[in-house]
């Protein structure tokens, strides 16, 4: 589904992505994971195309095409969807309308019918209920005024409305509580299926313990510096990240 | 040829006004306002380049044209519908070049007691109170413009609500504007009986993409305790040039809320004056300006807080696109022994375009010492993370600017009480964003 070939990234001159290989299938949840300032956020980012990252060299081939060309809405429309780690408010313009116009150009591009202001509502209903959020939400200005987990929670409210096949969440982890933990885990684990796949960029192992993953990559200076199974995880979670750069230095990598 | 030239622009509505003619037979009181306003017209001095108050506002654009005198003419329905909402189905007023239409008029819905209709026609208890008002709050003494309303409006409207009546249905009056290259002087005055209320919108239209000058007046008195909401919705055809005053008399315990909402019109003016001139009352001066291309939007406000224990607020938002100009200087003035007043002034600003500009001049003037005020101005674009955010959603570069626009032109259109008005308005947002010079941009 997505195949990421050496891929560089900048921002305001300054080099952060160094060469990104990574293959992610259909069915399959990779976490990607590494210390502050490794890059993970902006490997989401630039996948999603955010216009404040050039790409300077690599491919980003997403169901055999590659989108780098591609604004976000298109990339979006072809079924990539970013759960931001920083949810952006947006006052009076109210969540029930920015999901219903996104889904509704999502469908659009499928084929599929576009849904009236009633068909939606029955719509949202069930998302909803995935992510334990009341209807009034909906009439909320979007994010405006949330707190830290309904933000969260809002991303993966949308997550579901939009049906993607890739997911990147980025840190949707990050200041979250057990309980609202749980529950966004859960939602992520019900809307998998062996149809789309999930990238998940983390800082802890936490999450992992909700949401399986079949790969495990670790991101240090701009390259993914070792893959794995789940267990990698744990791994890092007990020993932390130095080991790894000891390893690297073994190697003469570094 | 520099003196000939000024001496054309200083004498510009002195000369227009020669082509006025009065209506016949007016009523002593109407005869006395005129003469003293047409002596006003022919001694005031009409602003030039070099006066400060309208130094963004290019007056040689109005000068360096010709109008001649409206006259009354028949309108075709559908030329006006689209500007009507079904909350005033009843309560609606047409004039055309200020003229008083009745066969299109309908005021039949409103309660017993209220008269709104030409001033020439309104019963005589009612003509007594209006005319002690009538003018006096208008206060603009420093240019020929009100008084060249008072010369030569033809029908004034008249709205009078009695002591403790109030009103559920908004007054939807439009003030029509028909024909080339002609003049018309619409003018309107209500007067709010104590413990009154009422809602009225006064709306600005051309016929067709047509070229004239307007200058509007409105007169609001507020008896004590009443509650009046005026909506000024400018749609002007986009070449006409529009002067307009908007001036309130607040009475003890009233409540003053104008929103003046301006779309239409190549350059126009906005000169609301609130007099809140008796204790505990509180008035909202909002505005809602949205441009593009060529137009220019002026608003000189002025909040005058001349007691005690009062409140006012005023928030004037500017979308502007294209190569528009905004200009906002807001006066807010504390008197001297006017203590404890709470007012709020702020201007937004949201340009769309590089080449759109605005300029903005919050004051206030403070001379009592136990007080809370705050102003300031924000001049700002559509944040890329914003912008990101809702393109991650699959929306459109347009369809996304669209949105931010409406949300931040939404905190003043959420306040108007008529919902078929607020759905109008988002649809000029539509308009607005979706113009060409954006889509050039993204291509």
């Amino acid at each position: 589904m997505l195949k990421i070939i050496d891929l560089h990234a900048e921002v305001e001159g300054v080099e952060i992505l160094k060469g990104i290989n990574l293959e992610i299938n259909a069915g399959e949840v990779h976490a990607v994971m590494g210390p502050n300032g490794s890059g993970k956020s902006t490997l989401s980012k630039v996948i999603a195309g955010h216009p404040a990252y050039e790409v300077t060299k690599g491919q980003v081939i997403f169901e055999g095409e590659d989108i780098l060309e591609l604004e976000p809405d298109e990339r979006a429309r072809k079924g990539v969807f970013l759960a931001f780690q920083y949810p952006v408010e947006v006052p009076g313009v109210s969540n029930a309308m920015l999901i219903r116009q996104g889904v509704n150009n999502i469908r659009k591009e499928r084929g599929q019918e576009e849904l009236d202001p009633l068909e939606f509502e029955d719509f949202i209903q069930e998302k909803l209920k995935l992510v334990q959020m009341d209807d009034r939400f909906m009439d909320r200005s979007v994010n405006d005024g949330f707190s830290g987990g309904e933000k969260k929670r809002n991303e993966i409210l949308q997550l579901a409305a939009m049906e993607p096949k890739l997911a990147l969440m980025d840190e949707t982890d990050s200041g979250l509580d057990i309980d609202a933990l749980r529950i966004v885990s859960e939602g992520v684990n019900k809307i998998k299926s062996d149809k789309n796949a999930f990238l998940l960029v983390t800082h802890y192992q936490r999450i992992l313990n909700y949401i399986t993953p079949d790969k495990v990559h670790v991101l240090m200076g701009g390259r993914i510096v070792k893959s794995g199974g789940k267990e990698l995880a744990l791994q890092l979670e007990e020993k932390g990240y130095d080991w790894i750069e000891a390893e690297i230095m073994v190697n003469g990598e570094a | 040829m520099s003196e000939t030239v000024s001496y054309k622009e200083q004498s510009f509505l002195a000369e227009l006004l020669k082509g006025n003619q009065a209506p016949v037979n007016e009523s002593d009181f109407l005869n006395t306002i005129r003469s003293k306003a047409i002596e006003q017209v022919n001694t005031l001095a009409f602003p030039t380049a070099r006066t400060e108050e309208w130094k963004q506002f290019p007056l040689k654009s109005l000068t360096r044209n010709s109008y001649i005198a409206s006259k009354d003419q028949q309108v075709d329905d559908q030329d006006v519908s689209g500007t009507y909402f079904s909350e005033s189905e009843k309560s609606r007023i047409i004039l055309v070049n200020g003229v008083f239409h009745a066969k299109e008029s309908d005021v039949s819905g409103l309660s017993e007691g209220i008269y709104a209709g030409p001033i020439s026609a309104m019963p005589a208890e009612i003509a007594q109170k209006v005319e002690s008002q009538f003018g006096s709050i208008a206060r603009y003494d420093q240019d020929a413009f009100t008084p060249f309303n008072t010369a030569s409006f033809k029908d004034a409207v008249v709205v009078y609500v009695p002591k403790e009546l109030k009103e559920e249905r908004p007054l939807h009056i439009v003030h029509v504007t028909a024909g080339d290259s002609v003049f018309t002087s619409p003018r309107t005055f209500i007067y709010a009986e104590r413990h009154s209320e009422i809602t009225i919108v006064e709306d600005y239209i051309g016929i067709g993409e047509i070229s004239y000058f307007n200058t509007a007046v409105t007169e609001t008195f507020l008896g004590d305790e009443s509650h009046v909401t005026h909506v000024k919705l400018q749609r002007e055809s986009k070449k006409a040039i529009h002067i307009s005053r908007i001036a309130a008399l607040l009475g003890r315990g009233s409540n003053y809320n104008s929103y003046a909402v301006s779309i239409g019109a190549l350059l126009f003016r906005n000169e609301p004056l609130a007099l809140v001139d008796a204790e505990n009352a509180h008035a909202t001066l909002d505005g809602l300006v949205m441009i593009s291309g060529d137009q220019v939007s002026d608003t000189h406000s002025t909040l005058d807080h001349l007691k005690p224990n009062c409140t006012s607020h005023q928030l004037h938002k500017v979308v502007a696109h294209g190569n528009a100009k905004s200009v906002f200087n807001g006066k807010i003035f504390v008197r001297k022994d006017s203590q404890l007043i709470d007012a709020f002034q702020e201007n937004r600003n949201l340009l769309l375009s590089p080449d759109a500009t605005v300029f903005t001049k919050p004051q206030l003037e403070i001379f009592a010492d136990d007080v809370k005020c705050s102003h300031g101005a924000t001049i700002g674009q559509l944040s890329e993370e914003e912008l990101f955010y809702l393109m991650s959603r699959g929306l459109s570069q347009a369809q996304s600017t669209q949105l931010l626009t409406y949300g931040f032109a939404l905190e003043v259109i959420e306040n108007l009480p008529i919902e078929s008005l607020r759905d109008q308005l988002s649809k000029e947002v539509d308009r607005l964003t979706t113009n060409t010079s954006l889509v050039k941009e993204t291509a």
